[in-house]
Formats: structure tokens, C-alpha cells, sequence
């Protein structure tokens, strides 16, 4: 019997499942935009709501299309049986949602104080 | 499952050809991994639903017909993600098994981050639009 020209099938679905997770992330930070747009339309200065609800859409846009940039380096890896390349989405992820959230604190700082 | 059992599947593996990685393919069954994937992509198509909710009460909140509608449109492709490519995925995986070929499907994957892509396009157009 000639070898598998396919890899197990496991890693396949694996894979598929970490983008669908990412995909996911990407959907509740583009849900939390459109919250803070909705529920706090005052956010410390007059653009505060908008900018921070922009920034949680476009973070969510970015976690989806990293996410995928991510599965096919994977799936081409797999595929090679070659290791999994290093990640460099979470990391870019993780520093926009904490940005975000400095952002978020300082207005909401505004707002508390304002006389 | 233990270590032995393991050791002695690969070794069975490398005789019969199977995919390497280790246990050999089999159909659904034995493994929960179809079903996670399927329940992974049901979980992706119940995530955009939910948004499109998000967007048709903000929609109806503030008396916007056009962003309500905007918000039909995302339901839409959460109902297409939960009804069309879920099940053509678990088909698909199903079928690759039986025939023991390849089970990966890089349109599917291309397609559902699509999806995303658009509902955060849709979602950026109503957080912009005045209220």
C-alpha cells in the first residue's frame, strides 16, 4: 500500500476548529463594538463611544483575518508535516484589546469625574 | 485511551500506509472530533445570529429601517453558516472518511471568514452611522 498522500485527519479538523474559535473571538469583539455603541453612547468626550466602538470592530476584523492568515500557515504545515509555525496573531491581539481597554478606562475616568 | 494501545496502533499504521499521525482513519464512531468540528461550526453560525440580534435592537432602538435591515442581512448569513456549512462540512468529513482520503476543505474555511469579515463590515457601517 503506497503512504497517505493526506495527513491524519485529526490535525485537519484541529486546525479547523482553532480558525472557527478565532473567527468566534473575532464575532464577540465586533459584538462588544456595537454594544458600547449602543449602551454607552456617552463615553467621557463626545467621540469617545464611537472610537472606542470602532476600534473593538476593527480589533474583532483583525482576530478573524488573523485567524485564517494563522490556519493556512498551519494547514500548509500539516500538510508538509512540518511543525506548527510560531504565532504572532495572539500577541497583536492580546496588545489591541489592551489598548482598547486603557482607552476605555481613561474615558470612563472622564465620565466619573466629570463636575 | 492508554500508551500501549498507542504504540501498538502505530505500529499497525506504518505497515497498512495510514494517514501518519497516529491511530488509523476511521469513520465516525470511534472519535469525537467530527463531532466537535460540527459543533464548533454550529457554535460560529449561533455567534453571527446573535450579533445580527445585537444589530436589529440597536436597529429598532433608534428607529433606523436601513441598519434593520443591514441586521437581516447578518441574520441571514448566521442562518447560512448554521444550516449550509455546517452540515456540508459534517457531509464532507463523513464522506473523506469513508473513502479514507483527505478530509480538508480550504473553501469552506475561505468562505466562513468571508462571512465574518462582512458581518464586521456590517457592523462598522452601523456603529458609523449617526444616531
Amino acid at each position: 500500500m503506497p503512504p497517505a498522500d493526506h495527513p491524519d485527519y485529526r490535525f485537519t479538523l484541529a486546525n479547523e476548529r482553532t480558525l472557527l474559535a478565532w473567527l468566534r473571538t473575532g464575532l464577540a469583539l465586533v459584538a462588544g463594538g456595537v454594544a458600547v455603541a449602543e449602551f454607552a453612547p456617552e463615553l467621557g468626550v463626545p467621540w469617545g463611544s464611537a472610537a472606542v466602538a470602532v476600534a473593538l470592530v476593527l480589533t474583532g476584523l483583525g482576530a478573524a483575518v488573523g485567524g485564517y492568515v494563522r490556519w493556512r500557515r498551519n494547514e500548509r504545515a500539516i500538510v508538509a508535516d512540518r511543525p506548527l509555525p510560531p504565532g504572532r496573531v495572539l500577541p497583536a491581539l492580546v496588545t489591541a484589546v489592551a489598548a482598547v481597554l486603557v482607552v476605555v478606562a481613561v474615558l470612563v475616568g472622564v465620565e466619573v469625574l466629570r463636575p | 485511551m492508554s500508551g500501549q494501545g498507542r504504540e501498538h496502533r502505530s505500529e499497525e499504521r506504518a505497515r497498512s500506509g495510514a494517514p501518519r499521525g497516529s491511530e488509523p482513519t476511521t469513520p465516525s464512531g470511534q472519535e469525537t472530533q467530527p463531532e466537535r468540528t460540527v459543533l464548533s461550526w454550529q457554535r460560529t453560525g449561533l455567534g453571527v445570529l446573535a450579533l445580527a440580534g445585537l444589530l436589529a435592537r440597536a436597529a429598532v432602538t433608534d428607529g433606523a429601517p436601513v441598519r434593520l435591515a443591514v441586521a437581516g442581512g447578518v441574520a441571514l448569513l448566521g442562518l447560512g453558516v448554521l444550516g449550509g456549512l455546517a452540515p456540508v462540512r459534517v457531509r464532507a468529513v463523513e464522506r473523506a472518511l469513508a473513502r479514507g482520503t483527505g478530509v480538508a476543505v480550504p473553501r469552506l474555511a475561505l468562505v466562513v471568514t468571508a462571512v465574518v469579515v462582512a458581518v464586521a463590515g456590517a457592523a462598522l457601517v452601523a456603529v458609523l452611522s449617526p444616531r
